[in-house]
């Protein structure tokens, strides 16, 4: 428990960061709303006269994409992006923190056990990422309260955002992973950022190209968002293979960790 | 009496480098056991083994005769470690530092942390980031011992330390070692391993090449000379060797009685002289070629 709540006390300013970061985002973005449901006959036009690789790059679907859930849909295929830079940012000070300031010497001599250091760093990683969420949920809930007094069901917003959950579980995986794996981590923001905006990237090739196959190698496509928006359901696969791919990582992580040598700063 | 520490053909190679190989010994209960070598002899090696903060490639190593490995973190109770060189997390107070180190262990440690805070003048109030090396290393000797350990594991102990610390933090592990702990005590100055400490084992490139006791050592101890002035060829003493001259400047390394030494060199056209600790590979190459 000692370590835990040092974990958490040592994320805390970062937490608030990236909590405050997540308001003033979906403030912005969540402000178009109105403007974006008042207009929407000339919305619709302006976005069917745009190339239809404009629409396919972010994954959304022109049907669906008129209405309160539909705009939010958009909104989120930007805003997983920061979820995902968050998560594996959290993923990597795991290890990669302690690594880096050279304290791993006065934690492992300690009377404690690795997989205890482990699951100690693993559980304050995951409670902090759960704070973010109960964040991004409440505030993107209250802002559309009130820029806007268009009714949407409860249940499909909340399923909608709690993709941003499995995506935070399976990069908070990758990050925990790298952390254990890389030997020498200098700059855990700039990693974290590369590694969050390369997905990004090919998530954004794989819709313009159609390429369904890579649908499962990025987490930022393991959810279709629209397929949500039209079934107000998960597909089954989205959630075993996040879950799925969660579980390994974190297993081969823990597995590494208690195995690998800490070298001498 | 009964062995804390023993190590049996430890070996550890970081991939095709050796660290050390087939190392064996055994630290006795309540001893003050000296480890020395020259940097990159495989003394840090040797304990983060025993620490368990790495994995050996072969052999095996027990403290208090459980498996280092097997049981580290069981170990690790009984255990206080004092690194080279001492990281802490930014940002925390010495104090919250100390009693985050406490957390760990199963007893009340705030008497011997005000103890210890105060013959070290530790400021316990100042962030660890705002601390001098000096101060920082004084966190890391109250962090190591702040739980009265059975074995303590000092690793270059001293450096970073003033004088007068240096004084104080001696006479602390002279107190803790007639509590009874055991201390192992890994340095690369003699003088300061010479002084603290009962046997000793020399290590040399990842090798055991001695395990003597101090008071051998001692009898056995060169001294390196260094004379301005000139100096007979033939000098009436015995046990001089390597000696080497440059303009008037003649150095060699001396073992034996120091007074015959002086009235030698009395003798001599000297203008000036030197008489000091040869560094360890100096003694090395005299002792173990």
């Amino acid at each position: 428990m000692n370590i835990y709540k040092q974990e958490l006390k040592q994320y805390r300013n970062t937490l608030i960061g990236w909590c405050i970061a997540y308001i003033c985002i979906l403030a912005l973005y969540l402000s178009f709303l109105p403007a974006f449901l008042d207009e929407g006959g000339g919305m619709r036009d302006y976005f069917a006269s745009l190339p239809p690789e404009f629409m396919a790059a972010f994954g959304l679907d022109i049907s669906l994409f008129f209405g309160p859930l539909g705009f939010i849909t958009f909104v989120m295929t930007m805003f997983v992006l920061l979820v995902g830079i968050q998560a594996v940012h959290m993923g990597l000070s795991i290890y990669g923190k302690e690594q880096r300031n050279r304290t791993s010497d006065f934690l492992l001599s300690k009377p404690v056990k690795r997989a205890k250091i482990f699951w100690s760093k693993f559980l304050a990683g995951l409670t902090a990422l759960f704070i973010s969420e109960v964040v991004i949920y409440s505030a993107g809930y209250f802002i559309i309260k009130m820029v806007s007094d268009a009714a949407f069901p409860m249940n499909t917003y909340l399923l909608l955002l709690a993709t941003c959950t499995f995506v935070q579980l399976v990069f908070f995986a990758l990050g925990t992973l790298l952390s254990v794996l890389l030997k020498r981590i200098k700059n855990i923001v700039g990693l974290a950022t590369g590694v969050g905006m390369g997905f990004f990237v090919i998530r954004m090739i794989a819709n313009i190209s159609n390429a369904t196959t890579l649908r499962w190698i990025n987490p930022y496509q393991f959810f279709d968002n629209m397929y949500v928006v039209a079934y107000n359901r998960y597909e089954s696969a989205s959630i075993l293979v996040s879950l799925g791919v969660f579980v390994v990582l974190e297993a081969v992580s823990l597995w590494i960790y208690q195995h690998m040598d800490i070298h001498a700063v | 009496m009964t062995n804390v520490i023993e190590l049996n053909g430890l070996t550890k190679f970081y991939g095709k480098v050796k660290g050390i190989e087939d190392v064996s010994f055994e630290v006795e209960e309540k001893e003050v056991f000296g480890f020395i070598g020259p940097n990159g002899a495989g003394k840090s090696t040797t304990i983060r083994t025993l620490l368990s903060l790495i994995f050996p490639t072969k052999g095996s190593a027990t403290i208090f005769g459980k498996d280092c490995i097997k049981h580290a973190s069981e170990i690790a109770m009984d255990v206080g470690y004092l690194p080279s060189e001492v990281f802490y997390y930014d940002g925390m107070k010495v104090k919250d530092l100390l009693n985050y180190s406490a957390s760990f262990f199963k007893k009340d440690c705030k008497q011997k942390i005000e103890e210890l805070s105060s013959l070290l003048d530790l400021p316990l109030n100042r962030k660890i980031e705002d601390l001098s090396f000096g101060n920082k290393k004084k966190v890391g000797i109250v962090q190591g011992l702040l739980h009265s350990p059975k074995l303590i594991i000092l690793d270059e102990p001293s450096a970073g330390l003033d004088p007068l610390i240096q004084q104080t933090f001696f006479n602390i592990l002279k107190q803790e070692n007639e509590r009874g702990a055991t201390i192992f005590f890994s340095s690369h100055i003699l003088s300061e391993v010479q002084r603290m400490c009962d046997r000793v084992a020399i290590l040399k490139e990842g090798h055991l090449i001695a395990l003597q006791k101090i008071s051998e050592l001692r009898k056995d101890s060169y001294k390196k000379v260094t004379v301005s002035g000139t100096l007979k060829e033939e000098l009436d003493l015995e046990n001089v060797t390597n000696r080497q001259s440059a303009d008037e400047h003649t150095t060699f390394l001396y073992k034996g009685d120091v007074r015959k030494l002086l009235s030698t060199l009395a003798k001599q056209h000297i203008d000036d002289i030197l008489i000091e600790e040869p560094s360890l590979e100096e003694i090395f190459l005299h002792y173990y070629q």
